[in-house]
C-alpha cells in the first residue's frame, strides 16, 4: 500500500513539477537523475558487495567518450551508438573487472582508481581522438524518430531521462532481490562461506561488477546528450568520487540513498555555489555531520524508527 | 571405501611445522574425532581438506579421487562440507535467508538475475521443510546476529548440512556451548543419517568420546595415536600429552 501511494506520488510530481519549475531547476532535475543512476550503480558495488570503488568514473566516461567521438565524427545514430556506448562500457568493466577483483577494501579503492586514472590519462593526451582536455564540443541530443518532441527542449529531455532512470531502478531493484543478487549479499557477508557452500565467488563477484558498470555507461550516455560536451572531467577522480560521496551521503545497501544522495549533492553545489565559492567546504561539515549522526546516511535520518533489516532489503518470505 | 585419505600431508608456515606427514584415513558412514591440545595442527589439516590452505606436500583424496589442489567451491560441488570453529554465517541476513543460500548453491537458479527471488516457490518450501524439521521455523525472519550463540551453531551445522554432504567436517562443534545447548547438539549429531561421514574437532573429551567411533590424536602436528574411544582412553602415550607426566 505505502508502495503504491509512493508511485503514485511520484507520478504526480514528475507530471505537475517539470511545468511548474523554472528551466533552471529543470535542467537540475535531470542532471540528479543521471547521477542517481549513476550512484546506484556504484552502489552495487559500495553496498551490496562493500567495495569501495574510486574510480567508477571509468565506466561512466567511457560512454560519455564513445557517444561524443562517434556522433561528431561517424553520425548520430542514437540507436547505434548509445547501445553501443553502453557495450563499451560492459567492456571496460569486463576488463577492469579481471584486474580489480582479486583485491579488497583499500587496495580494490586504490587499484580502482588507478584504473580510471589510466583512461583519464589516455583521454587527457590522445588529442588526435579527443581533443586532449578541450574536449568535445557539439553533441547534439539524438533525434528519436518515432518521438513527436525534440529532446532539445529541457522538459522533454528529463522526461527521456526520467524513463531511463525508472527503467534502471526497476531493474536494479528486481536485481538485488533475485537469487543472484542474494548470493552477491552472502559474499558480501562472508565470503570464505560461499566458498565453501560451493559457490564460486570470484565469478559471482565479476558478473555483478560488469553489471554494475553496464549501468554506469548508461548514465554516462544520458550525461554527454545532457552536457552535449565530453571532456576528461567525464573520466576523473572527482566524478567518481562525486558518486562515491553521493552513495554514502545517501546511505548505502539502499537503491533510495543513492538517489537521495545524488539529489542532495546536485542541488548543493547548485545551491551554494550561488553564494560561495567555498561550497566543497559546506558540502565537507555536511558529510561530517551526516555521518556522524547516522551510520546510514540521510536514508537512515529518515528511517531512524526502521531498523537494519528494514533499510537493508524486503527480505524474502516476508 | 574410504570417504577420506590424508597422506603424508606437511605443512609448514615458514619455519614453523604445523603438520609432519600426518596419514588420517576415514571410512565412509564412520564418526571419527581428531583431539589434540592446542596448536597440534587439528585445525590445519581441516583447512586443508576443505581446500583453505595447500599443504606443503602430501595428497588429499575425497572417494578415492585426488582434491589436493582443487578449488574450495569445487570440493563443495563433490559434496563435502564443513563448520567452522568460528561460527561463520551470513550475519547480516536472517535465517531463511542464510537457508536458501545453502540450499541454492548446486541449482542453476542462482544465476537467476531478473525474477524476485520471492517467485522461487520450490526452493522457498525446501527451505521450510528444512527449517521445521530443525525447530528453527519460528526464528526464520531472524537476523543471524540476533541468535543465540547455541542457536548459530546449529544454523552453522544446517547450512553445512543444506547441501547433502557426503563427508561433513566440523570443527569444535561445542564449542562455548552451554551444558544443554551440547546435548542438543550431540542429540542432532547422534541423529544424522549415516550416509553422512563425519569427521570433527573435539575439545570436550566427554563430546567427543561420546560420539566417534574412532579416535585420532594429534601432537605438535603428528599422529600419535589412533583406536576407539576406549583404546585412547587406556593409552598412556595419550595420558601424557593431556596430563603431562614427564615433570610430574
Amino acid at each position: 500500500m505505502r508502495r503504491w501511494i509512493g508511485i503514485i506520488i511520484l507520478i504526480l510530481l514528475f507530471g505537475i513539477l517539470p511545468h511548474v519549475l523554472s528551466r533552471y531547476y529543470v535542467i537540475l532535475l535531470t542532471k540528479i537523475l543521471i547521477f542517481a543512476i549513476f550512484a546506484m550503480s556504484l552502489d552495487l558495488l559500495v553496498g551490496y558487495l562493500k567495495l569501495p570503488s574510486l574510480g567508477h568514473g571509468a565506466f561512466f566516461g567511457i560512454a560519455s567518450y564513445f557517444i561524443g567521438i562517434f556522433s561528431t565524427r561517424v553520425g548520430n545514430s542514437f540507436w547505434l551508438n548509445f547501445p553501443l556506448a553502453i557495450a563499451m562500457a560492459v567492456v571496460v568493466a569486463a576488463v577492469f573487472g579481471l584486474l580489480v577483483l582479486r583485491t579488497r577494501g583499500a587496495y580494490f579503492f586504490m587499484i580502482s582508481l588507478a584504473l580510471s586514472q589510466m583512461l583519464w590519462g589516455i583521454a587527457f593526451s590522445w588529442r588526435f581522438l579527443t581533443r586532449g582536455d578541450d574536449g568535445i564540443p557539439g553533441i547534439s541530443r539524438p533525434v528519436i524518430g518515432f518521438l513527436p518532441w525534440s529532446l532539445q527542449d529541457p522538459i522533454c529531455y528529463l522526461y527521456f531521462v526520467l524513463f531511463f532512470f525508472m527503467v534502471a531502478f526497476i531493474l536494479m531493484y528486481i536485481l538485488v532481490q533475485s537469487p543472484f543478487g542474494h548470493t552477491i549479499l552472502g559474499i558480501r557477508e562472508s565470503e570464505l562461506r560461499m566458498r565453501t557452500l560451493g559457490y564460486n565467488t570470484w565469478l559471482h563477484k565479476y558478473i555483478w561488477f560488469i553489471i554494475s558498470g553496464l549501468f554506469a555507461g548508461l548514465a554516462g550516455g544520458l550525461s554527454v546528450y545532457f552536457n552535449g560536451f565530453v571532456s576528461p572531467t567525464s573520466l576523473s577522480v572527482a566524478i567518481s568520487a562525486d558518486a562515491l560521496l553521493m552513495v554514502l551521503l545517501g546511505g548505502a545497501g539502499t537503491l533510495i540513498g543513492p538517489v537521495i544522495g545524488a539529489g542532495s549533492l546536485v542541488l548543493l553545489e547548485n545551491i551554494v555555489s550561488a553564494y560561495t565559492g567555498r561550497w566543497l567546504l559546506v558540502l565537507g561539515i555536511i558529510f561530517v555531520l551526516v555521518r556522524m549522526t547516522t551510520p546510514y546516511g540521510i536514508l537512515g535520518l529518515v528511517n531512524r524508527s526502521g531498523s537494519k533489516e528494514q533499510r537493508r532489503h524486503e527480505g524474502i518470505g516476508g | 571405501m574410504k570417504a577420506l585419505v590424508v597422506d603424508n600431508i606437511c605443512k609448514n608456515f615458514g619455519g614453523l611445522q604445523a603438520l609432519n606427514r600426518v596419514r588420517v584415513e576415514v571410512e565412509v558412514g564412520q564418526r571419527q574425532v581428531i583431539i589434540g591440545p592446542n596448536g597440534a595442527g587439528k585445525t590445519t589439516l581441516f583447512h586443508i581438506v576443505s581446500g583453505i590452505l595447500l599443504p606443503t606436500s602430501g595428497e588429499v583424496y575425497f572417494f578415492e579421487e585426488n582434491i589436493t589442489r582443487l578449488p574450495i567451491h569445487l570440493r563443495a560441488n563433490l559434496q563435502l562440507s564443513q563448520t567452522f570453529q568460528l561460527v561463520n554465517l551470513f550475519k547480516g541476513l536472517t535465517v531463511l535467508e542464510n537457508i536458501v543460500l545453502a540450499l541454492q548453491s548446486f541449482k542453476h537458479t542462482k544465476f537467476t538475475l531478473l525474477r524476485r527471488l520471492n517467485g522461487f516457490t520450490p526452493i522457498l518450501h525446501q527451505a521450510e521443510e528444512f527449517l521445521k524439521e530443525w525447530g528453527f521455523w519460528y526464528k526464520r525472519h531472524t537476523h543471524v546476529s540476533n541468535l543465540s550463540h547455541g542457536d548459530q551453531r546449529l544454523l552453522d551445522i544446517m547450512l553445512a548440512l543444506a547441501s547433502q554432504p557426503r563427508l561433513l567436517l566440523m570443527d569444535e562443534p561445542t564449542a562455548g556451548l552451554s551444558a544443554a545447548e551440547i546435548q542438543t547438539i550431540t542429540s542432532r549429531i547422534k541423529n544424522l543419517s549415516k550416509e553422512i561421514t563425519i569427521l570433527f574437532i573435539e575439545h570436550n573429551m566427554d563430546v567427543a568420546f561420546d560420539l566417534a567411533e574412532k579416535v585420532t590424536v594429534l601432537h605438535m602436528g603428528e599422529v600419535v595415536a589412533e583406536g576407539t574411544p576406549a583404546e585412547i582412553k587406556r593409552d598412556p602415550r595419550v595420558k601424557k600429552i593431556y596430563l603431562g607426566t614427564e615433570k610430574g
